[in-house]
């Protein structure tokens, strides 16, 4: 257990240095309510600001809607409205308006442990964005992800690796012809921590590191989140 | 409570919806229209329309040059853009003259007599130019010599002294802010701002300037109607009036290029 958690501080640490180059930090609160067993509503607000430029950037409020299809298969809806600057140095903003469906395979653990402190999870999400003036974006994105229970912590220990997709990433002209190129769009590699306050209220801290493509400039976000579950009667979190 | 998934499905879709009707013309697209200017250069330092100036140097009586003014000659004046056209001619007091009676042009009568001093005879002139065309002409004289010079700027044929021992000369000559006779060949016009109206807007939202040949493309729009528009020196005009030259183009799909018609101008 300590040589995961030190690898884990260790790997946060190193996402830290790098973080004189693009730094951007993430703070973000939600909302949980767990309607039943199938059935859990989320609402999100998150602020996301880049640290070199010194001003807020983006704004964001998400409602979502889970729904467990099978023990191990989870659809989810969610719309995202984000309001960022319209251009820098202007306090003018506008938004987007983002759609996401998202197909999450949990506990795939169990088919092949029967019992294990790793939970491993694949999601597979299909993103649809649009703001005025401004291409539609459509995305699909893969991401992996284990968490880890520690033993007699509360904390919960994750990792994760998403992978973005786009749909028409680049678009060239001539004068005869548009070509577009669909293609990788994103790295994102994240690491966190999480830890609940009360039965209901829990905080977490992570850091990711994303490399925009074709680029492949790296960004550096510190976050932190706070998650507040309003359901009637408490689910467990722990195992 | 109970939750369906096809309700919260059908609200998502609605909301969807809202956010995703139907985009008006302009960016977001990625689809482009694309075209060329071409057109003529105005040659010469300047293009600045002008009035002609006519010197009429009157020779007579004393048979400067051997000539003497004879009854019923006459010269021409001449107006720009259609204008009037006259003539001037002689009759002699002494020996009553015919008019010449050009058809198409107005008659402008001095009489005179043999007797009579070139500054005399430029005198009369001037003042039967004045009082007969004076809409068209601004007459002045100094000794012998009558300036003509016309009201209106652009270009004029050229006065002619037909068959009077007079020496009809253009001292300036007039000009329309542009000149046929001065243009370039027609070429591609380089660095030429285009501008883009979206739909039925009616003001611009985009410009760009032309290549070195005389082509341009506005990117990343959406399906509908647009108008591309540039300017020209308005070839009829007297003052060098811009005016538009405009074309039209309908986007109808996705990733399209559509070239719209040659715009010809005048620089």
């Amino acid at each position: 257990m300590r040589s995961i958690f030190l690898g884990f501080l260790v790997a946060f640490v190193a996402f830290s240095a790098r973080s004189q180059s693009d730094l951007s930090t993430w703070i973000g609160a939600e909302a949980k309510y767990v309607v039943n067993k199938k059935w859990s509503y989320g609402f999100e607000l998150q602020s996301r600001n880049d640290l070199r430029i010194g001003q807020m950037s983006d704004l964001l409020a998400s409602p979502s809607v889970n729904w467990k299809l099978k023990k191990f298969l989870e659809i989810g809806l969610a719309y995202r409205l984000t309001s960022v600057p319209f251009a820098d140095n202007t306090t003018n903003r506008v938004v987007k308006n983002r759609f996401t469906l998202d197909f999450t395979f949990q506990k795939i653990e169990d088919f092949f442990l029967d019992k294990s402190r790793f939970s491993y999870s694949l999601r597979l999400r299909g993103t649809r964005e649009t703001q005025l003036d401004e291409r539609t974006e459509n995305t699909l994105r893969l991401n992996t992800k284990v968490d880890y229970d520690i033993r007699k912590s509360k904390i919960d220990l994750t990792a994760a690796v998403e992978v973005f997709y786009r749909f028409q990433r680049d678009v060239s002209y001539t004068f005869t012809d548009v070509i577009t190129t669909s293609g990788l769009n994103r790295l994102r590699f994240r690491v966190g921590m999480s830890y609940p306050i009360t039965d209901r209220q829990k905080v977490e801290v992570y850091a990711i590191e994303q490399f925009r493509y074709p680029d492949g400039n790296p960004e550096f976000i510190m976050g932190i989140g706070y998650i507040y579950d309003f359901s009637p009667k408490k689910k467990a979190n722990k195992k | 409570m109970k939750f369906n998934f096809l309700y919260t499905s059908i609200a998502f879709i609605t909301l969807f919806s809202l956010f995703s009707c139907k985009k008006v013309e302009g960016p977001g697209g990625n689809s482009s229209i694309t075209g060329t200017v071409k057109g003529q250069y105005i040659l010469g330092s300047s293009s600045e329309a002008r009035a002609e100036v006519t010197e009429i140097t009157v020779t007579h009586a004393n048979g400067v040059d051997g000539s003497i003014l004879e009854n019923s000659d006459y010269f021409l004046l001449n107006t720009p853009n259609a204008g009037t056209y006259y003539y001037v001619w002689y009759e002699n007091t002494n020996f009553p003259g015919q008019d010449p009676n050009l058809a198409g042009r107005t008659g402008i009568k001095v009489t005179y007599s043999n007797s009579e001093s070139n500054v005399l005879i430029a005198t009369n002139t001037a003042s039967a130019i004045q009082s007969i065309a004076g809409a068209d002409f601004i007459v002045s004289r100094v000794a012998d010599i009558v300036t003509v010079t016309n009201t209106s700027v652009g270009e004029v044929p050229d006065a002619e002294e037909v068959n009077t021992p007079f020496i009809v000369d253009v001292a300036l000559q007039g000009k329309s802010a542009v000149s046929s006779s001065s243009l370039s060949a027609m070429g591609l016009i380089a660095d030429e701002r285009v501008y883009l109206i979206y739909g039925e807007e009616d003001f611009y939202s985009e410009s760009v300037r032309t290549d070195e040949n005389g082509r341009y493309q506005f990117k990343d729009l959406t399906r509908g109607d647009y108008r591309v528009y540039t300017f020209s020196v308005d070839a009829n005009s007297t003052t060098g009036q811009l005016i538009r030259v405009e074309v039209g183009g309908s986007i109808t799909d996705k990733k399209q290029v559509v070239e719209v018609e040659d715009m010809t101008v005048i620089k």
